[in-house]
């Protein structure tokens, strides 16, 4: 009896706990929806765009007019799903976020303003150079310094150090670093310092993105007080690199000239924890810049988790790198502002010539023309993201629609079927292609992308393709082995330059990282010419270049910026945020009212 | 065999163990597919460039070289250089260990204090409703992912109520440690450093911290030791010695904590060590989805990177944690249970 009542008391109970237990879940479930996975809330006006400033005066010598009617946080925190791959020093680094601590902890000779929409020669901007002159042979490049200027640490500056910081890399040659990745050796064949404010660039050729070169973080001036000392030449001599070395942000940190300097930087394993950045008072433009004295600088894992902390009010400004879904949701959150970036971040499609079909001119003309670059950006980045019609990025001086001219907005369905009768492929001997992929979430989203392009190119009726998704370093090695037919890839800016777009994808030498057999002597002249040009005869020959780009598609432009790669998301209150072609993050134009 | 021979041999025991575990991971690493050198390139690789970074990772070499090698610099604490950054293993483990020690210790204490209350309670209860309850309250905090668990806790108490952090470890700067007895000490444990700091805010603020990552792993964990306390103290508390004390007339308090908890912890005690070197390992779903950069987010990206170093050096470091924590747990079993001996 006693037996029985107990089972019969069990099962009531576990019955009231079950349905106790369901509805824990489904209250869970609907907290989860509401606040942990982004949602359509209520619409506020809180989602804005990049507002550049009015004009280029935003770096000024001059302090900006004192608004004492409001005040500002000393200290402001950033949020970033990125991190430094390897360390700090131009002479090593090459990699987006390490170059963008170079970008604010180091200056340049000369620089773009934040915010600008022209990147052409003359937008720059004055930085440690106050003039410069080019010879009338493009041979050599003279620069004034700015004069009494000292580093971080007090250490005078002088044309000097600007030498030193050049000759430094290109005598570290480290085969990783971004000073072999361009070439600076082949560029620059010495340099010499008239006096102390002087410094001339003698080159080996003529080459019309020099002063495009000079606002590459790996042409910032470094403190040779800082680093090791290096004398071998070439000598692959890795340990004169500054790296990270821990509890020491000063040793870790071989710049100096900067708005900031660097206070603290904190790892845990391989992975950056916190930085502090603090207002450099030996900084040519202080104490105009920076706007805030404190920056900490907070490291998240993913998306997700970043977007936690700027919703909870844990950072007030989160840069890179979003989802769309969060980025659709943080546009309408009140209390946030969405800064979408016209970033020169681009992705494409890289078509192997060695491999058949795509040896055929005609297939893969017929492949460009079925591109649908709207429903790429609408579906995957929730249209914040620009269509690219060329490989020189939007934004970009010498930028033309060379795509759009020669197939349409897209998808152009006539042509594209058009183009692949002339091989013979039709509704009943379909094209069969190979489209591939990473999955480990180097590029935004790309199982995504290859998904629209697939069902994309499919609705041609003439296309059908074969997805495969591997993972980043899988690519890297197929990419390498030229195994692959066709994938997606893509291609943050070394600097701002039509050359950094063409060179490396389409010279018969350059491009040979892509192992994609393009080889084309009218390119190759093209470009060579491209190097010794007048700003004037420059748009002409990128003109051409684009247009032979569009007519024998070694590779295919889908998209560039967006809010994934490049989108910042700010609390109201913040300021000073600029997003701009360059992609620079400029952390000392950033202000918070208190 | 006294429990000083037992000690002994057991300690001796640990060496193969952690050799074998040594070589097993050195020749599966080697295995994985994909060429680890060629992640140092971004964007171009010249064939001697590659060829450059083969020969300083010592990739070139036989792999019985490597091993020796390998096993050489182990005996030296060094674990080698990572291929990903070329920095030393040892201190980027040794970096990344705080963290998740800290977590660790705050989870287990969660664990501890929820899983063997509730389950002397559930135990005392046995059959009634309170006992269901619990149960249930242990089948459901077992069943839901942590990362799921810390969702929810982010959107409630960070994202809605404000009131803990979304993640992360501290709000502000890094607490740097103090001075004691003229020595600097930074442990990279946020608690201690903050206090040793002098710092009671920022103590605070790294105990804010703590507490939603911590009730996330803890609860799920609590719910082993739960049920386990409570099947434990159930036959504990059927011995005859127990009915030998209620017929005494102890009160129930004394026979449940001094009679039936004493005898019935002790099994609970080897899971406890067991789990608590497990989380030694790193808790990489509850390290990323509280921004919590530790060793498991250190193996993951390892893995990722397929930076066979890294990866070794990672799990050999945690396998010699796991065999030390069950050395430990052995002896301290060994000491309670005089029955305990080989």
């Amino acid at each position: 009896m006693k037996v029985y009542r107990r089972n019969a008391i069990s099962r009531a109970v576990s019955t009231t706990y079950v349905v106790i237990l369901l509805v824990v879940i489904i209250l869970a479930g609907i907290i989860v929806y509401y606040y942990a996975i982004p949602s359509s809330v209520t619409p506020t006006t809180s989602h804005s765009s990049t507002s550049p400033p009015t004009s280029q005066t935003s770096v000024s010598t001059t302090p900006p007019p004192t608004t004492s009617a409001i005040s500002y946080k000393s200290t402001l925190v950033l949020g970033t799903t990125d991190a430094v791959q390897t360390t700090i020093d131009p002479a090593d680094a090459y990699d987006y976020f390490g170059d963008n601590m170079i970008n604010n902890l180091g200056a340049p000779l000369v620089d773009f303003a934040p915010g600008t929409t022209d990147t052409s020669i003359a937008a720059l901007q004055p930085a440690l150079a106050t003039k410069w002159t080019a010879s009338a042979d493009g041979m050599t490049y003279t620069f004034i310094l700015r004069s009494g200027l000292k580093y971080d640490d007090g250490t005078p500056f002088n044309s000097t150090d600007v030498a030193y910081s050049f000759n430094r890399g290109m005598q570290i040659a480290d085969p990783n670093g971004a000073i072999v990745g361009i070439g600076y050796s082949s560029i620059i064949d010495h340099i010499t310092t008239p006096n102390a404010t002087a410094v001339v660039f003698h080159l080996k050729a003529p080459f019309s993105a020099f002063l495009s070169l000079m606002t590459f973080a790996a042409s910032y001036i470094i403190n040779p007080a800082k680093v090791p000392h290096v004398t071998c030449n070439p000598c692959n001599d890795l340990t004169g690199i500054a790296n990270f070395t821990e509890n020491s942000p000063a040793a870790s940190n071989p710049n100096g000239l900067g708005p900031y300097t660097l206070t603290e930087w904190t790892r845990s394993g391989t992975k950056d924890v916190e930085m502090t950045l603090s207002a450099n008072s030996n900084y040519w433009n202080y104490p105009a810049y920076p706007k805030t004295h404190t920056i900490i600088i907070k490291f998240y894992p993913d998306a997700t988790s970043l977007a936690a902390a700027i919703r909870s009010g844990d950072v007030d400004v989160a840069y890179r790198q979003f989802t769309t879904t969060d980025i659709q949701s943080l546009m309408h959150t009140s209390g946030l502002t969405v800064y979408s970036s016209p970033g020169a971040f681009i992705q494409y499609l890289v078509i192997n010539e060695n491999k058949a079909p795509f040896n055929d001119t005609n297939v893969r003309q017929g492949i460009a023309a079925a591109i649908n670059r709207t429903d790429l950006i609408d579906t995957v980045f929730a249209g914040t993201a620009t269509p690219l019609y060329s490989q020189i990025p939007v934004g970009m001086s010498g930028h033309e629609d060379a795509f759009k001219t020669a197939f349409g907005t897209g998808p152009n369905y006539d042509l594209a079927k058009a183009d692949l009768a002339k091989s013979g492929y039709n509704a009943n001997n379909k094209l069969t292609v190979d489209l591939w992929y990473e999955t480990t979430g180097h590029y935004p989203q790309s199982p995504d992308q290859a998904q629209v392009l697939k069902s994309d190119l499919e609705a041609s009726g003439v296309i059908a393709v074969n997805l495969n998704g591997v993972d980043w370093p899988t690519l890297h090695s197929n990419v390498r082995a030229g195994n692959m037919g066709m994938w997606i890839y893509g291609w943050y800016p070394d600097f701002i330059d039509p050359y950094d777009y063409t060179t490396p994808f389409f010279s018969s030498t350059g491009a040979s990282w892509l192992h994609d057999g393009y080889n084309s002597s009218s390119m190759d002249a093209l470009l060579a010419q491209s190097l010794s040009a007048s700003p004037s005869q420059a748009t002409s020959i990128y003109s051409q270049i684009q247009t032979l780009q569009a007519t024998d598609v070694p590779i295919i432009p889908l998209y560039q910026g967006g809010s994934n790669c490049c989108g910042a998301v700010a609390k109201t209150s913040v300021s000073g945020v600029y997003l701009d072609v360059t992609l620079i993050f400029r952390l000392s134009t950033i202000q918070e009212t208190a | 065999m006294s429990l000083k021979s037992y000690i002994i041999t057991r300690a001796l025991l640990t060496i193969p163990t952690v050799l074998i575990l040594v070589t097993i991971v050195f020749l599966i690493v080697r295995v994985l597919p994909g060429d680890p050198a060629l992640l140092h390139f971004g964007k171009g690789v010249s064939p001697a460039a590659l060829a450059q970074v083969r020969h300083a990772l010592g990739l070139d070499m036989p792999i019985y070289v490597q091993y020796v090698n390998y096993l050489v610099g182990l005996f030296q604490g060094n674990l080698g250089l990572a291929f990903s950054n070329e920095q030393p293993v040892a201190p980027q483990v040794l970096s990344a260990f705080p963290a998740t020690l800290e977590l660790s210790i705050g989870s287990m204490i969660v664990a501890v204090i929820v899983g063997v209350v509730l389950g002397v309670r559930s135990s005392r209860k046995y059959g009634s409703v309170e006992d269901t309850t619990i149960r249930t309250f242990g089948v459901v905090v077992y069943s839901i992912p942590v990362f799921f668990l810390g969702l929810i806790f982010i959107a409630v108490f960070a994202i809605y109520f404000h009131v803990l952090p979304s993640g992360g470890r501290i709000s502000t700067v890094v607490p740097v440690g103090g001075t004691i007895f003229g020595v600097h000490i930074q442990t990279g444990l946020y608690t201690v450093d903050s206090l040793l700091a002098g710092d009671f805010g920022e103590f605070v603020d790294a105990i804010r911290h703590l507490i939603l990552p911590c009730t996330a792993l803890g609860l799920y964990i609590s719910a082993v030791f739960l049920r386990i306390t409570r099947s434990n103290m159930l036959e504990t508390l059927g011995q005859e010695y127990v009915t030998a004390a209620k017929a005494r007339g102890l009160k129930e308090r004394t026979v449940l904590y001094s009679y039936g908890l004493r005898n019935g912890l002790l099994p609970v005690l080897t899971i406890m060590g067991l789990e608590f070197a497990g989380l030694l390992g790193g808790a990489i779903l509850t390290e990323t989805t509280f921004a919590w950069n530790g060793i498991g987010t250190y193996i993951v990206t390892a893995i990722s990177d397929r930076d066979y170093i890294a990866i070794q050096g990672s799990v050999v470091f945690f396998g010699i944690l796991v065999a030390l924590v069950s050395l430990v747990v052995d002896i301290l079993y060994a000491y309670l249970d005089p029955r305990i001996r080989y």
